[in-house]
């Protein structure tokens, strides 16, 4: 668009110019103008007509610099709508501000008439003072800090009252406000030398209780109590709720005045605490020598506070855009729930750094608040603050450096004595980083829902990582691990900081290069910890090497560490390339259990070596998966490796396929079966096939049922792995749809006969289809003409001219042998990029089918679909099965099918201006196109997949789903509930108008029922070639066949609801219209009887129809 | 049991078999309708409504056994566009008006599935269906080259249709020295849009001052579209309630 290079004069001196009649017929807003001369009054009424010349109406100066600013400074119209939109939801409304400043007001007069007091620290604990109530009520407090001296406490009113933070620099996002206080001691409260040994905090805690004891009397306050600011304990506030507010709460801070004490004093070097006040057992000497570094982080926090507000506030003061930016960059931050607890990414840290930015001009007040966004998420992931310490204020590279060192992230503040990020911890830090990069990318893919997924959606601890481990049971944590004198000294004062960050290092050190990052969460209540939780990002490379591969023999000192850190898990080991190392050899037979070395090593960490009561959740899902009642003879876990087994024998006879000589080759073999992406839940095992004497019997190479025999049992269900062969181009295929099909069986005929011939296998051609028996696994093909769907589409109008229109037939042979390859080709691409996708997959399938959605409501392929979308369209893409799926569940709760399209662009094919192409179509006509549309490269945007299913009801009811499981998933993990996950997958049957019982031996899938307790276990033999095979009864399956007909011919009465993995209920609701009494009608009569003069529904019969439909199938009907 | 009437049509219960408890009521009358149906010859054909979805011709046979003997069924489905109703309407075709009269003065109709003719359902009908369902080889071999043989034989009649006519007109064919364009839809399209495309190609595009404008215009109008569909769309997220953060 080059709106930038015309201005809107251009049109404006045009259109009082032009009168001759060309121009007036050609200019597109002459209509306007006639309009002018005539004088129309301009509240005509609206019709489609003036909205057009709205169109065409020659625009402002103020709408044209609308329309640029949005394409340049913002990422799009849709963007910049939606910051619009939640920057008014998050607004505060001015009567609040107003309420508040009042409030705010009198709080100032009040504290103004703080009665002077004065105390001796020992007097005032041992009850001799009896000068006031206020001084008495003090002794009730917890004793937070003990100190050297018997100190002079003195009580007078502070010496300045600073609002602060974001409520004061308007960058508060709504509903709930905090508004900081910052009361400054004056400076004869302090000595010089105050500073020393908690002294300082001594003065400054007992002041803040007696303000608060103070306040309590004023009637300023519904509720107030003495807490923590940012978790630290060592840092007691005032929290109140003022009166007559709503969602509004006060913190109060208390700082010295700002001469008392010199910054420099709290350079991360110095030592401030001499003697050990926190019991910490620490030796005395080590103690005086070591610098305290959080210690006096605290300290010059207080210390700068007045200063660095002034500063912030001159900053941001009137910065519109910033004020809107700070405010999007605090709500992106809370739903990624980064600002939680012990060592987070506090909103003060969002507005210190981009302060650093406008000082450093990377940022300047005419940007846009998507431009500030933007600017800091670039910021973020282009700097390594672990490295590189900034500042804001002037200050020395040598100060610089000396925070480097002590600190993990050193951000300075305006004097330069004080690293805003002190507390902040280097993992979490990391993860900030790691999301910045997601946000940004998710900013140039420029998709019409990135905007949701920053700002809307919420995205708890438990769905961003891998790994979860939960270390709450164990609190508190009572430690014997060996950590040095000297970090202690340290990190005095925060021993608990001490243990998280070994815990974390141990973990780190037993991971190593298997994971990302361990991001934890350290949740505090009054101080005191009450979670402990640590989140895993795996890497995907690395996280399941079966080897941890140690230093060399011959390295003696740093093998020595290894077997010592791993213990008897440690081996000498000889590679292949000649060098022996130590190492840690983890023996895993199937992918189920390479993935759970990850667990191996951290109970190994966590029990073994921390001696810690933990809980994981990582893998429990994949129970789910495993295949209990019918087993095969190798080692498998989930269906991967059954479904490794089908692909290398399918791979195997294509090969054949490829090299037969018929007289037009075989070019290509795609494969159909979700087995080829490891989707499928149950994949065929390979096994030998017999007759049974008694009710099977043999017709040709095929085993086929006896005509007259009544079975106890149906055979267990085989299901058949579908493929398309492509065959060499040739002209000759016939014009004729008919005689086209009786080639293409010849086909099957001839490369059956050659099948036979030159390897010797069994196969059964047909006129739709051949069937092979290979490997134990029957394959089914088809081959795919072009041609054929042409012909389908062929039509003859009345005048002899010959249209080619699509037909449900020719749609439907499109979509099988043409678009489902080419789509299970990229799913496989999909697959073999992310190992994860497949066994996801599964565990949806198996959790909505549980829950009786089966393949009718939505297919397969749609869910596949839906989660390859996931992969694709996601930066932080699930390495587990598990994450997987309750990734999925969040998406499918949260999805707006009816507002968004699911975009799934394998390889990228589809171009941005593609996509908003349809978008835009789909929006304008959302009606007439499928509920939920999935729009893919190949199926020529028609989202074929989903084109009449899921119906909304199935949508709403699939969306209600996915909300009750993660609300039963969140009780599990954040509220360590301790029922099992088996009650996700257990379906609820109230509700339904008829349930249809069915007989169990019936069922050909039974095997695949779910079940959590222990079953009987079938093992199936495993496949040896024998002359007496047979292809077995393929693809039979009376529940779905039964299912079929039923929807197919009383679909329009009732919805039928089924688990296709081995439900033996069918649940069915009939559709409320069907009880409506309607007039005798030659159209409407259908399955009615007739009661008085009216038609109305004959339910009995409907039900005796089912019973007589699914005879023998059937146990019982239960009408509720 | 007597039966009832509405609006001229009999009402008959018709049950699938003898041991059923309850049962589809099927209204029957006599075919009457003006235009003449060879297929449905009047004053012969009786006209049955709301027939179950398992009722096949060989079960209305059963059905209507005592009558007479029945020329042919023809099932129809009510209505083509509604998926999921398997219920139909038949036309049944007695071979004399006594049999269609006698249809008429019945008292009541026999089961669908008689013991001597059963109807299959349920699993023994799935059953028997896939034992049809293997082919044998030989037999598909035969089968497809009568076929081919056949076919083959059409289009060799069709070859000879194509010479000169007895008064020297010359059909023209796809093949041959000229052969004329085929009449396709897609062919006519193609035509079209290049005889536009070469009207396109004579007009300058920026030559007049208008057409500059013009231009300029199009590309604001295209943005007011978008701006005005994402403020459509926003509305509509705004409807759903989609910007309460937490």
């Amino acid at each position: 668009m080059k709106v930038d290079k015309f201005e809107a004069s251009d049109f404006q001196s045009d259109s009082n110019d032009s009168n001759s009649e060309e121009d007036i017929l050609n200019k597109p807003f002459s209509m306007k103008l006639k309009r002018k001369y005539e004088d129309i009054p301009t509240d005509a009424p609206k019709s489609k007509k003036k909205n057009k010349n709205d169109l065409y109406k020659p625009p402002t100066v103020e709408e044209l610099n609308n329309l640029r600013e949005t394409e340049n400074l913002f990422n799009n119209n849709l963007f910049r709508l939606q910051i619009d939109e939640l920057l008014n939801e998050i607004k505060i409304k001015a009567k609040r501000s107003n309420n508040l400043e009042n409030w705010i007001k009198n709080f100032k007069s009040c504290l103004e008439k703080l009665p002077p007091n004065e105390a001796v620290l020992s007097d005032l604990l041992n009850l001799k003072n009896k000068k006031g109530k206020l001084l008495k009520n003090l002794v009730n407090y917890k004793i937070l800090f003990k100190t050297d001296q018997d100190l002079t406490l003195k009580f007078v009113k502070p010496e300045e009252i600073q609002c602060f933070g974001l409520f004061e620099n308007k960058c508060l996002p709504g509903p709930n406000i905090t508004l900081n206080i910052n009361l400054t001691m004056p400076k004869s409260c302090f000595l010089i030398k105050d500073y020393l040994n908690n002294r300082y905090f001594v003065k400054k805690y007992y002041y803040i209780l007696y303000i608060a004891e103070y306040l309590k009397k004023c009637n300023l306050t519904s509720n107030l109590k003495i807490s923590f600011y940012e978790n630290n304990h060592l840092f007691p506030i005032i929290e109140l709720i003022p009166k007559d507010t709503d969602k509004t709460t006060v913190l109060i801070l208390v700082t010295p005045s700002q001469d008392t004490f010199k910054p420099l004093r709290f350079l991360p070097q110095q030592n401030n605490c001499k003697i050990d006040l926190f019991n910490a057992e620490l030796d005395a000497e080590i103690l005086k020598n070591t610098p305290t570094i959080f210690y006096n982080s605290l300290l010059a926090h207080d210390v700068t506070l007045y200063s660095n507000n002034t500063f912030l506030n001159k900053l941001l003061m009137d910065q519109r855009n910033i004020q809107d930016g700070i405010k999007l960059l605090n709500v992106w931050l809370k739903q990624k729930e980064l600002n939680i607890g012990i060592g987070s990414f506090t909103e003060n840290l969002i507005i210190y750094i981009i302060a650093y930015l406008l000082h450093k001009k990377k940022i300047n007040k005419f940007m846009s608040s998507y431009q500030i966004v933007r600017n800091f998420w670039n910021f973020l992931t282009t700097i390594d603050l672990l490295n590189e310490p900034i500042s804001i204020g002037e200050t020395t590279q040598d100060i610089l450096k000396s925070f480097k060192e002590h600190y993990s992230v050193a951000i300075l503040d305006k004097t330069g004595c004080y690293n805003v990020a002190s507390y902040l911890s280097s993992e979490i830090y990391k993860k900030v980083k790691l999301e910045s990069q997601a946000a940004l990318n998710n900013l140039d893919n420029n998709q019409n829902n990135s905007f949701y997924k920053l700002f809307l959606s919420k995205c708890p601890f438990h769905l961003q990582y891998d790994v979860i481990i939960d270390l709450t049971k164990s609190v508190p944590l009572e430690t014997s691990w060996n950590i040095t004198q000297k970090e202690k000294c340290l990190y005095i004062g925060y021993n608990n900081l001490l243990t998280y960050d070994f815990i974390n290092k141990t973990l780190q050190n037993g991971l190593g290069k298997r994971i990302l990052n361990i991001v934890p969460r350290i949740e505090t209540e009054d101080g005191i910890l009450k979670r402990l939780l640590f989140g895993i990002n795996l890497n995907p490379d690395e996280a399941f090497n079966f080897l941890e591969k140690g230093p060399a023999l011959n390295d003696f000192q740093n093998a020595a560490i290894f077997r010592n850190f791993w213990e008897e898990l440690a081996t000498d080991r000889r590679f292949k390339d000649g060098s022996t190392n130590v190492a840690v050899y983890f023996k895993t037979n199937t992918i189920k259990s390479k993935r759970n070395i990850i667990i191996r090593i951290l109970n190994f960490i966590l029990e073994g070596k921390l001696k810690l009561k933990h809980k994981i959740h990582y893998n429990e899902f994949e129970d789910i998966l495993i295949s209990k009642r019918l087993v095969p003879s190798y080692p498998s876990g989930t269906n991967e490796e059954t479904s490794l087994k089908i692909i290398l024998a399918a791979n195997e006879l294509s090969k054949k396929l490829r090299e037969l000589n018929i007289s037009l080759k075989i070019t290509g073999v795609q494969g159909v079966s979700d087995a080829f992406a490891y989707s499928e839940v149950f994949p065929p095992i390979p096994s030998n096939f017999k007759v049974n004497s008694n009710t099977t019997t043999i017709e040709g190479e095929n085993i086929t049922f006896k005509s007259d025999e009544k079975l106890d049992y149906v055979p267990r269900y085989i299901r058949p792995i579908e493929s398309v062969l492509h065959l060499e181009h040739s002209s000759k295929w016939p014009n004729n749809l008919e005689a086209l099909r009786h080639i293409k069986s010849s086909f099957y005929l001839e490369i059956s006969k050659l099948l036979k011939s030159n390897h010797k296998l069994l196969t059964h051609p047909c006129r739709n289809f051949l069937d092979v028996f290979f490997e134990g696994i029957v394959f089914r093909y088809k081959i795919f003409v072009p041609k054929e769907v042409g012909l389908a589409k062929k039509t003859e109008t009345g005048d002899g001219l010959t249209s080619f229109k699509e037909s449900e037939e020719s749609l439907n042979l499109d979509i099988s042998l043409n678009i489902l390859p080419k789509v299970m080709g990229a799913l496989r691409g999909v697959q073999s990029l992310y190992p994860s996708y497949g066994p996801g997959t599964c565990l949806i399938k198996r959790w909505l089918r549980v829950h009786l959605i089966d393949d009718d409501h939505i297919s397969d392929i749609a869910i596949n679909l839906l989660n390859a979308s996931l992969y694709l369209n996601d930066s932080l893409i699930p390495n587990t099965p598990q994450i997987s799926f309750l990734r999925f569940l969040k998406f499918i709760s949260e999805l707006d099918w009816n507002l968004h399209l699911v975009i799934v662009n394998f390889n990228n094919d589809l171009t941005c201006e593609e996509i908003s192409k349809v978008e835009s179509e789909v929006q304008n006509n959302r009606i007439s196109y499928p509920n939920l549309f999935i729009l893919t490269p190949y199926d020529r945007s028609l989202s074929i997949f989903t084109r009449n299913f899921p119906s909304k009801e199935i949508l709403n009811r699939i969306k209600q789903l996915a909300l009750e499981s993660l609300a039963f998933l969140d009780e599990i993990i954040v509220g360590q509930n301790n029922v099992g996950i088996k009650e996700l997958f257990i379906p609820n049957f109230d509700g339904y108008n008829v349930l249809i019982h069915l007989r169990r031996s019936y069922n050909p899938k039974r095997y695949e029922e779910i079940s959590f307790s222990n079953v009987n276990r079938i093992v199936v033999e495993k496949y040896k070639h024998s002359d007496e095979d047979k292809i077995p009864i393929v693809d039979f399956d009376p529940v779905k066949k039964y299912l079929i007909y039923l929807r197919k011919n009383y679909g329009k009465y009732a919805i039928f609801f089924h688990d296709s993995y081995g439900g033996n209920v069918i649940g069915v609701l009939w559709r409320p219209k069907v009880f409506e009494k309607s007039d005798f009608k030659v159209s409407n009569v259908n399955a009615g009887k007739i009661v008085g003069e009216k038609v109305i529904f004959n339910t009995d019969a409907v039900i005796e129809d089912f019973y007589i439909l699914g005879k023998d199938l059937i146990k019982t009907i239960e009408i509720r | 049991m007597t039966s009832e009437s509405i609006q001229g049509f009999k009402i008959f219960p018709l049950m699938f078999s003898a041991n059923c408890t309850s049962c589809h009521n099927v209204f029957i009358k006599e075919h009457t309708v003006r235009t003449h149906d060879e297929q449905k010859p009047s004053g012969l054909t009786l006209f049955v409504l709301n027939i179950p979805p398992y009722a096949t011709e060989a079960g209305l046979k059963n059905a209507f056994s005592n009558v007479g003997k029945i020329k042919r069924i023809i099932l129809e489905d009510t209505a083509e566009d509604q998926r999921g109703d398997g219920f139909k309407r038949a036309f049944i075709v007695f071979n004399n008006r006594e049999s269609l009269l006698k249809a008429l003065k019945l008292q009541k109709l026999n089961p669908i599935s008689s013991d001597i003719r059963p109807v299959k359902v349920g699993l023994e009908k799935w059953i028997e269906e896939y034992n049809k369902g293997i082919c044998n080889p030989e037999e598909l071999q035969e089968e497809i080259n009568t076929f081919m043989a056949k076919y083959d034989e059409g289009n060799q009649n069709q070859k000879e249709e194509t010479l000169e006519d007895e008064e020297g007109w010359t059909l023209v064919t796809k093949t041959g020295r000229r052969p004329g364009l085929s009449r396709k839809e897609s062919l006519e399209n193609k035509l079209n849009d290049k005889s536009q495309k070469a009207t396109k190609k004579k007009e300058l595009k920026n030559f007049y001052t208008f057409q500059i404008r013009e231009s300029k215009m199009k590309n604001i109008v295209d943005l007011r579209k978008k701006f005005e569909e994402a403020k459509q769309k926003v509305q509509l997220m705004k409807q759903a309630r989609k910007f309460k953060p937490y």
